[in-house]
């Protein structure tokens, strides 16, 4: 069967369900061009800025659009295509864009305040507190998973090792030259992409091979630096002439795909007990962002519900924007389940004593394979896209860990003005930066050592959690309204059951292969996600009780 | 144009995104019109205060007629620039860059001085860079020709300082302010 076929369903699923249930979600939530937004009412020019649907969606996609929904996908074809392809259609359709759109609605009608404060203005202070340890922890776990994808993917692919260390170089030249010297920036933008294609030429003439280990070390320590280093040196530019390279692959992955034509070849079913685990829970929080993202919930209501011009573009950006993403995954999933089983399984499973490649080198390979019909030769388009992907996997390190240090310093601050002793030594090291970045990336990096298919599932799970956390404030808070919310009650429940029933399998996992760091985290996610979970159904049985109008 | 006139359409133009005092001392020097910009860029995720990264560009623009204008004079005027930058810029690990302009009003530009104008630049950088840096502008504004005459970091901006702006010059400042930020 040709995979276009797999992408024409997707897309087809995709349209209808924005145009019905997604119409459905609106008519429920009311949503009402009249009501005038936050954008528009708390306008400061800065924050608050309406902006036109077309580009806010560019600013949302961006934002929420990483390396997660191409490496979960390519990860859970391993319980076969049918069950991978399901879950992030459906998935997509009924959870992860339901997820997206009600997080900025609800963001909308509580003036533009993130998922956070929407937490604790309806399930109180100790949910707000709660949710914060649970932030840390799965920072370190996106940082400790995206180290070990990036270093597995340069041990697979060394020539994009190269590439993706002079790429850091290439950007910190543009940075000096166009913001600290003025040199014009579209003279410097085609500079700059041309050496890029020189970088990857130069990677592909002299790879650089070195232990898995020793790339995790470097990629840290390269994390530390540029969470520390002003933006405009590294951080900016890097990400601006990485959208070069993204708006390249995705042009060029998406015609080739069509031009080449894949026919499915993976087994269909892999069975319901595989090397990752049990279908339920674990297909599920392996797909992650391919279906659901709890992340979203944070850019929906931290940035975009700010910018939003009227009611109604929330369905166009929250449902739309999620809708794409998962055709993105559908993509991804296309490069894994076009090859045979033996060759994803010399992708994707490790053998003794040696690490698997893992799945940007598998989506590098695939990608590869499509470019190569516009005439890129294959090693070329494999180390471009392993660089693409993972310039975007740096990015999201390179957040998580600034993030993170925010709220471990956070934890100290506010614990210290509780006590009234803001001078104590334990306060100075807490909110100390360089101890806050280090001790973030001390405890990833140790996690980021073991293997990819246990820090992957776990991560996951604590996404998947968060989902579950912003589905859970969304229903407290249409139940206060005294509103029907069966459209996030279900999908919640189902992912708080995941979560859990995934937490407890990795633990034991976890602990039965020694990997102690790993477990000691699962634990405490699970005993949060339980307390969480008690928490929410008493607040939710209350508010529903009450049902009481809130002014939102 | 009168130097009285000039300074209520200077003051016009900046008051849109700059604070704005006038007849102040600085450093020992009055400063007949003193203005300044704060740009903050920040990237958040989450709450406001998840701040993901901060950038912070700040102008400080010291506006003065003379009479006249001698070497003496104006060698003094570069120095008081270099000194303001000691005096207002604050070097942090968010500070980007902060420009110190210079705006010398009078009728008559002598000719002798404008390559010494034009020659004119200072930059100094804070931490190698990594605490920002600052560089000073300098314009001279001939209000009896319509002229600017600029240093070369100020031409970016001389248009903006024209007495009489043409219409092509105000659309071209306003895409270069909107660029900037």
């Amino acid at each position: 069967m040709s995979a276009l076929v797999l992408m024409a369903i997707a897309i087809i699923a995709f349209f209808i369900a924005y145009k019905t249930y997604g119409t459905f979600l609106a008519k429920e939530l009311e949503l009402d061009d009249s009501r005038i937004t936050p954008a528009h009412t708390m306008n400061d020019g800065v924050d608050y800025v309406p902006a036109k649907a077309p580009v806010l969606l560019g600013h949302h996609f961006a934002s929420i659009a990483g390396a997660a929904p191409i490496i979960g996908p390519v990860t859970a074809a391993l319980f076969g295509w049918i069950p991978a392809f399901l879950w992030i259609v459906l998935g997509g359709i009924f959870f992860g864009a339901v997820h997206d759109f009600t997080s900025i609605v609800a963001s909308i009608r509580h003036k533009g305040k993130s998922i956070g404060v929407i937490i604790e203005k309806n399930m109180g202070d100790t949910g707000k507190k709660l949710f914060n340890i649970f932030a840390w922890l799965t920072l370190v776990l996106v940082i400790a998973a995206f180290a070990n994808v990036v270093a597995n993917t340069f041990v697979a692919v060394p020539e994009a090792g190269t590439a993706s260390l002079l790429f850091i170089a290439i950007a910190v030249f543009y940075g000096f030259v166009v913001y600290r010297n003025n040199f014009p920036v579209i003279i410097g933008t085609v500079i700059g992409v041309a050496l890029l294609f020189l970088a990857i030429w130069v990677g592909v003439m002299f790879p650089l091979a070195l232990s898995k280990e020793a790339w995790i070390m470097l990629m840290l320590a390269y994390v530390v630096v540029a969470s520390l280093a002003p933006v405009w040196i590294l951080l900016q530019p890097r990400d601006y002439l990485n959208s070069f390279l993204l708006y390249g692959l995705i042009g060029g992955a998406v015609i080739g795909l069509f031009i080449y034509n894949p026919t499915v070849e993976l087994t269909a079913y892999g069975g319901f007990n595989t090397k990752l685990g049990w279908m339920f829970p674990v297909l599920f929080v392996t797909v992650a962002c391919g279906a659901i993202s709890g992340f979203h919930s944070l850019v929906a209501s931290g940035t975009t519900a700010k910018q939003i011009d009227k009611e109604s573009d929330a369905k166009f950006i929250g449902y739309g924007g999620m809708l794409i993403e998962s055709t993105l995954a559908v993509v991804a999933l296309i490069t894994a389940i076009m090859l045979s089983q033996v060759d994803y399984n010399a992708f994707m499973v490790a053998e003794a004593g040696k690490a698997a490649p893992g799945p940007v080198a598998l989506f590098s390979t695939g990608v590869a394979g499509f470019l190569e019909k516009l005439g890129i030769p294959f090693t070329t388009g494999k180390t471009f896209t392993s660089l693409v992907v993972s310039a975007f996997a740096l990015t999201t390190l390179d957040t998580a860990t600034r993030l993170g240090r925010y709220v471990f310093q956070e934890y100290f601050e506010k614990a210290a003005a509780a006590k009234g002793k803001s001078e104590s030594a334990m306060t100075k090291f807490g909110t100390n930066p360089i101890v806050a970045t280090l001790v973030t990336v001390v405890v990833s990096g140790w996690m980021a050592m073991g293997s990819y298919s246990a820090i992957w599932p776990v991560f996951g799970a604590a996404n998947q959690l968060l989902a579950a956390l912003a589905l859970l404030a969304v229903s407290v808070w249409l139940a206060k309204l005294g509103k029907k919310n069966g459209y996030v009650k279900y999908p919640m429940f189902f992912m708080f059951a995941v979560t859990l029933t995934a937490l407890g399998q990795l633990i034991y996992k976890n602990v039965i292969g020694g990997q102690i760091l790993l477990s000691v985290v699962a634990i405490a996610l699970f005993i949060l996600a339980v307390i969480l979970a008690i928490f929410a159904t008493k607040t939710l049985k209350q508010a529903t009780n009450d049902g009481k109008g809130i002014s939102a | 144009m009168d130097t009285h006139s000039y300074y209520n359409i200077l003051e016009e133009r900046l008051k849109m995104n700059y604070d704005i005092e006038k007849n102040i001392m600085i450093d020992r020097l009055s400063v007949d019109l003193f203005a300044k910009l704060e740009m903050k860029h920040e990237k958040h995720f989450g709450p406001k205060s998840a701040t993901v990264w901060r950038i912070e560009n700040y102008e400080y623009v010291f506006v003065k007629s003379f009479e006249k204008l001698d070497n003496k004079m104006l060698e003094n005027f570069q120095e008081f620039l270099k000194s303001a930058i000691k005096q207002f810029v604050k070097p942090n690990g968010e500070h980007m860059s902060s420009t110190i302009t210079g705006v010398m009003i009078m009728d008559n530009v002598p000719a002798e001085l404008e390559p010494i104008i034009r020659r004119f630049q200072f930059r100094r950088n804070f931490a190698f860079s990594l605490k920002g840096w600052a560089e000073v502008r300098l314009i001279v504004v001939d209000l009896h020709s319509n002229r600017v005459i600029s240093n070369k970091k100020a031409k970016e901006v001389a248009s903006f300082y024209l007495p009489v702006i043409e219409k092509k010059e105000e659309k071209q400042n306003k895409l270069l302010f909107w660029r900037k930020k």
